[in-house]
C-alpha cells in the first residue's frame, strides 16, 4: 500500500509539472491544481495560478486575456455590457472580441476570464440548451440556466474552467434576473447589478455610485455604459470600446461604444 | 524566435513565416517551411514546439482531407478553424500542443479570412495577426499601414516592411522568410525573402 501511494504521488507531481509548463508557470509553483482532477485541494489557491509575463512579474490565469462585464437590472428590462479587448497578457490581439452570447431571446450569458475556457464553456452550454429546447419544447428560464452553469462549473471542481460567467435574463412575467458566479459555480444573485472580469473592483465602485433602481431602458443604457467605460479606463487589460445589450420584453438593442482606444 | 504573421487583403489572404529551425543556440536549417498547405484553399502557418508543430498540423491536414473524402465537399475555413480549436482544447488539459496557428483560407461565398488560434485554443477571426517576438514589430507596422481591401502590391509591400522591421529590430532575427498566399485560385507559395542562403555541402 505504501508503495502504491508513492507511485501516485510521483504521477501527480509529474502531471503538476506538466500543467505548470503549459501556462509557463515555474515548477516552484507545482503543488497546483489544474491537472485533471486528482491533486489535493491546494492550501493557497492564489499562488497556484500565476503566469510569468515577459516583464517578469507573475499574472493570474484569470488575467491572461483581460475582460470586463456588467449586468444591470432596470424597470422590466436588463442590460448586459462587456469590453471588446482580446489580449495575450500585455499584448492586444484584437479589439472586436465578443464576450456576451445570446442563449435565447430573453437570456444572455457573458463570460469573463480565460478566453479559451469561455469559448469551450459557451459551446457546452449552447449544446445543453439546444438539447433542453428539443426535449422541453421551450426556452430555459434564467434561474434554471444559472443552475445549469453552476453545475457544469462545479463538475470541474478540481480542474476548473477559468471563467466567471454573468447571466442576465427575463424570467417569469418578464421579471429581470441577473447573477454571477465564481469559477467553480458559487452563485451570487443580486437585485441591482453584477460585475466580473479584471476590472471588477473598479466596476463595483462605478456601478454602486451610478445605479438607481427601476431605470427605464434608455437611462439604463446610459448608466451601464458610463459605468463600464469609466472602469475599464482604469484597467490596462480591458477596454478598447464596449458592447452593450439592452433587453426588454419586446426588443433587444445592441450597441457598440467607442471609448478610449488604448 | 519564430515569427509568423498574416493579413487579409482584397480577395486574398497572405501569411509569412520565418524559416529557421532552431534548437537552443544552434540553427539546424534556415529553409524550414512552416506554412502548410492544408488543402486547395487553406494555409496553416504554425509556430511553437517543433515536434508538436509538425505533428499537429499534419494531423489537422489529414483530418480535413478525410472529411472531404467522406462527405465529397471540402470544409470551409471557419469550420476547419473551429475543428483545429476543438482539437487543441480537448488536448489542453491532458497533453497540450504548444502550437500557435494562423489559418488563412478562401471560400467562394465568404471570401478570404484569417483565424488566430492560440496554443491554449483561443480562436478569433482577425484581419491581421502575428505570433512570436516578431509580433511586437509586425503588429505595430500593420496597425500603422494596414487598411481593409489592400491590393496585392500594397499587401506585399506591407509584408516586406514587417520583415525589414523584424530584421533590423529583433536581436536574434531570423534571416529568411517564406510568404504564401491564398485566393480564389488556391493556396500557393508566393515568394521567399532570403538574406542568408544555405551553403550546400558540395561547395565546402
Amino acid at each position: 500500500m505504501g508503495r502504491l501511494i508513492n507511485a501516485n504521488d510521483k504521477v501527480n507531481d509529474h502531471q503538476a509539472n506538466e500543467s505548470c509548463a503549459f501556462f509557463n508557470l515555474s515548477p516552484l509553483h507545482s503543488g497546483l491544481h489544474f491537472s485533471a482532477g486528482r491533486s489535493p485541494i491546494p492550501a493557497k489557491l492564489d499562488a497556484a495560478r500565476r503566469i510569468d509575463t515577459p516583464a517578469g512579474s507573475p499574472m493570474s490565469i484569470f488575467e491572461y486575456n483581460g475582460s470586463a462585464l456588467i449586468a444591470m437590472v432596470g424597470k422590466n428590462c436588463f442590460a448586459i455590457a462587456s469590453d471588446r479587448r482580446l489580449g495575450v497578457q500585455l499584448q492586444t490581439i484584437a479589439t472586436d472580441f465578443q464576450k456576451i452570447y445570446k442563449v435565447h431571446d430573453k437570456l444572455f450569458l457573458g463570460l469573463s476570464g480565460l478566453a479559451t475556457d469561455a469559448q469551450t464553456l459557451y459551446q457546452r452550454l449552447v449544446f445543453r440548451h439546444k438539447l433542453y429546447q428539443l426535449r422541453e419544447e421551450r426556452d430555459m428560464k434564467p434561474e434554471t440556466f444559472a443552475n445549469l452553469v453552476s453545475s457544469i462549473l462545479y463538475e470541474k471542481r478540481f480542474g476548473p474552467y477559468f471563467c466567471q460567467p454573468v447571466i442576465a435574463g427575463l424570467g417569469d412575467e418578464d421579471k429581470p434576473f441577473i447573477c454571477t458566479m465564481d469559477s467553480i459555480g458559487a452563485k451570487e444573485l443580486a437585485k441591482d447589478f453584477v460585475v466580473a472580469g479584471t476590472a471588477s473592483e473598479s466596476l463595483y465602485g462605478a456601478c454602486e455610485s451610478m445605479f438607481k433602481p427601476d431605470m427605464e431602458p434608455e437611462e439604463l443604457f446610459e448608466t451601464i455604459s458610463q459605468a463600464l467605460l469609466s472602469s475599464v479606463d482604469r484597467d490596462c487589460l480591458s477596454g478598447w470600446g464596449g458592447h452593450v445589450y439592452v433587453v426588454t420584453s419586446t426588443e433587444i438593442r445592441e450597441r457598440i461604444l467607442k471609448g478610449r482606444m488604448d | 524566435m519564430e515569427c509568423v504573421f498574416g493579413l487579409v487583403g482584397d480577395g486574398f489572404a497572405i501569411v509569412a513565416a520565418d524559416t529557421s529551425a532552431v534548437h537552443s543556440i544552434l540553427v539546424h536549417k534556415s529553409n524550414e517551411d512552416k506554412i502548410m498547405v492544408l488543402d486547395s484553399h487553406k494555409l496553416v502557418a504554425a509556430s511553437g514546439e517543433p515536434g508538436d508543430r509538425v505533428q499537429f498540423t499534419e494531423y489537422i491536414q489529414k483530418n480535413v482531407a478525410l472529411y472531404q473524402f467522406r462527405n465529397g465537399i471540402p470544409l470551409t475555413t471557419p469550420a476547419a478553424a473551429n475543428f483545429t480549436r476543438g482539437e487543441l482544447a480537448t488536448a489542453l488539459r491532458k497533453n497540450p500542443y504548444f502550437v500557435n496557428i494562423l489559418m488563412a483560407g478562401y471560400d467562394k461565398e465568404i471570401g478570404p479570412s484569417l483565424y488566430f488560434i492560440d496554443y491554449i485554443a483561443t480562436l478569433h477571426k482577425v484581419d491581421k495577426g502575428a505570433f512570436g517576438y516578431g509580433s511586437y514589430f509586425s503588429l505595430s507596422i500593420m496597425d500603422r499601414h494596414y487598411h481593409s481591401g489592400m491590393s496585392l502590391e500594397e499587401a506585399i509591400g506591407l509584408v516586406d516592411k514587417c520583415i525589414m522591421e523584424i530584421r533590423s529590430r529583433l536581436v536574434v532575427a531570423p534571416p529568411n522568410f517564406v510568404i504564401k498566399i491564398v485566393d480564389k485560385d488556391g493556396a500557393r507559395e508566393y515568394a521567399w525573402r532570403e538574406s542568408l542562403k544555405d551553403v550546400s555541402a558540395t561547395s565546402a
